[in-house]
């Protein structure tokens, strides 16, 4: 259902009410002017008739028809309304017979108005002694209608030019109120962009529109206390996130890596083979893993300390990672001096070409102070094509059979599973 | 010759006869109107007061008018066979010499005579306080009540002056149909 806007619901009830008081109130007042004409007009026929008829009376009976004719035609010239008027005697003989019109079509509009008869009795003897018939214009009444018409049409043209004085007053009142609530509808506390300034009307409209202009003023002053709240609180935010990021890398790094020796840890390790496994298999690539144990290390710490032992496998692990020089492989700690390193794609010679590499760079540029008891390492070695029969379980394990071998073999060695 | 010697001097005597020169021409319409409104002028004045069981109405004449007084009588008598409001209507016919005739009348009809006789009568008039009507309108300026009025149309004609004097009302009703003489007017 369409709603109607307050100001045509107003106009609406203020036309409606205007029109139905002002019509209800002329076609009262109409009725009871045309009410009151009737018993003037009654009241004066009756008048006149009850006036001349003693006269007539005598007359007729003294047998003055003279007189009564005179005097009739006196009345006649007195009483302009008067059309018809006819005397007649008991035996309805015409004594006198008075016509306006040529033509006798005479409308009676109202008996009471229209028309006075009586009949005329001997003013001694009371006997009846004729009738005297009197009709009158019905031109006063229709004066009077037509009065009542023009009235009613100058009341009403005057209602309606109040009406619509009314409506364009109701209007421009209204044009105010419209214009202030679209000014309230488009502000935006953002912009503080209220265009609206305090009025100096003393009407409701103005308590109105002073009111609104001094809730905005509130609503800026709010607005601004929460943008330097928001700000604050922004930077606060911003500040958190930043120390919270740097503890998640943390975090992760942590989740990741090995504390002692920064190299990625076993779970790590573990995730990483995952990927490069699935990777392998869908690729039918050759995949190596090397397990990798410091040699005698339990001597090592035994001899230097736990914290020589430290060093020597933060050492050792630094040292493995930066021989890898492809992304994708990877080392970690396995455990205690165990590691493993994963390298994507790379053959047995390959994994074998690393190790040795890195067998050689120990000796040559690590641990000299320690030539008594030489730091050594350990290698076994497991290389294969990943299929999907073939479980990264399985290659680790033969990895490890691999360095069990070497070191049964001496130590210091490198065994790949595949010359088992 | 004696015969004619007779008339010429019947006619001479009736030549010098003052009632012969008051002989007046009288309208018979006149007289019956006359013959109406008499009985009503007595029934509209104060005279009826005076009615007991009879409305008695006294024609004076000089005996030269004698057949119209009758006429006169004989007319009231046509216009009210019955009487008027049940009363019986009774006529005096009498000379302006027997006034003593007309005691009990209401109102006084006079024909026309001398002057002398006319006061006479007036004076009968004024003091019984009786009404008195005349055929000639001329005879109001000498003190009669009521006559009638012959212009266009006839109307009663009332000497209110003297009706007043006498104390005796009329209705309104018969005063509105009716001229009021006002002295000298005619």
């Amino acid at each position: 259902m369409p709603s109607i806007s307050f100001k045509v619901k107003i106009i609406l009830a203020i036309v409606f009410f205007t029109l139905f008081i002002s019509a209800t109130e002329r076609y009262l007042l109409a009725q009871n002017i045309v009410s009151q004409f009737k018993k003037s007009k009654e009241s004066k026929n009756s008048l006149l008739i009850n006036t001349i008829s003693p006269v007539i009376s005598l007359n007729l009976s003294l047998g003055l028809h003279e007189s009564n004719t005179e005097y009739l035609e006196k009345i006649i010239e007195q009483n302009n309304d008067i059309q018809l008027v006819e005397l007649s005697d008991k035996d309805l003989n015409s004594l006198f017979t008075f016509t306006k019109t040529s033509n006798n079509n005479f409308r009676i509009v109202d008996s009471n108005i229209n028309l006075a008869s009586k009949e005329l009795y001997d003013p001694l003897t009371e006997e009846e002694i004729g009738t005297i018939v009197i009709l009158f214009s019905n031109d006063e009444f229709y004066e009077l209608q037509d009065l009542n018409k023009t009235t009613t049409l100058k009341i009403f043209a005057l209602i309606f030019v109040l009406l619509i004085l009314f409506i364009f007053l109701l209007h421009r009142e209204f044009k105010h109120l419209t214009l202030l609530s679209k000014t309230v509808l488009s502000y935006n506390p953002k912009h503080h962009n209220l265009n609206l300034e305090p009025s100096q009307r003393k009407d409701e409209i103005g308590v109105i529109q002073n009111a609104i202009v001094s809730m905005f003023h509130k609503i800026n002053n709010h607005a601004k206390e929460l943008d330097a709240i928001n700000q604050s609180l922004e930077e606060k935010v911003q500040k958190r996130t930043a120390e919270l990021e740097e503890a998640n890398k943390k975090l992760q790094l942590l989740s990741t890596m090995d504390p002692l020796t920064g190299i990625a840890n076993r779970r790590h390790f573990e995730q990483v083979l995952s990927d490069t496994w699935e990777l392998s298999k869908r690729k039918q690539s050759m995949l190596s893993i090397i397990m990798c144990d410091i040699d005698h290390f339990k001597v090592v710490n035994d001899t230097y300390g736990h914290q020589v032992g430290d060093v020597v496998l933060v050492s050792v692990a630094q040292m493995i990672e930066q021989s890898l020089k492809r992304m994708t492989d990877i080392v970690a700690r396995y455990g205690g001096e165990e590691f493993i390193i994963v390298m994507y794609d790379t053959d047995n010679d390959g994994a074998v070409a690393l190790v040795s590499t890195i067998q050689t760079h120990l000796k040559s540029n690590y641990f000299k102070s320690m030539q008594d008891k030489p730091v050594t390492l350990s290698f076994g070695i497991s290389s294969c094509i990943v299929t999907k029969d073939l479980k990264s379980e399985d290659i680790i394990k033969q990895a490890d059979t691999a360095l069990y071998k070497a070191k049964e073999n001496g130590r210091d060695a490198i065994v790949s599973f595949k010359d088992l | 010759m004696v015969y004619r010697f007779s008339s010429v001097l019947l006619c001479f005597v009736l030549f010098l006869n003052p009632s012969f020169l008051y002989a007046f021409s009288y309208d018979d319409d006149s007289l019956n109107i006359f013959a109406k409104i008499i009985p009503r002028f007595i029934l509209m004045s104060e005279s009826k007061n005076k009615i007991d069981k009879e409305i008695t109405i006294c024609l004076l004449y000089d005996s030269i008018e004698k057949n119209t007084a009758d006429s006169l009588a004989d007319k009231i008598k046509q216009n009210y066979p019955q009487g008027i409001k049940n009363y019986n209507i009774v006529t005096i016919l009498s000379e302006y010499t027997n006034l003593q005739a007309c005691q009990k009348a209401q109102l006084l009809f006079l024909f026309n005579t001398d002057e002398n006789n006319l006061r006479r009568a007036l004076d009968f008039s004024n003091v019984h306080k009786t009404l008195t009507v005349s055929y000639d309108a001329a005879l109001l300026e000498l003190g009669v009540d009521m006559s009638l009025f012959l212009g266009r149309n006839i109307l009663p004609y009332i000497n209110i002056k003297t009706i007043l004097a006498k104390e005796i009302k009329l209705e309104n009703v018969f005063l509105r149909i009716s001229k009021i003489y006002k002295s000298g007017e005619k």
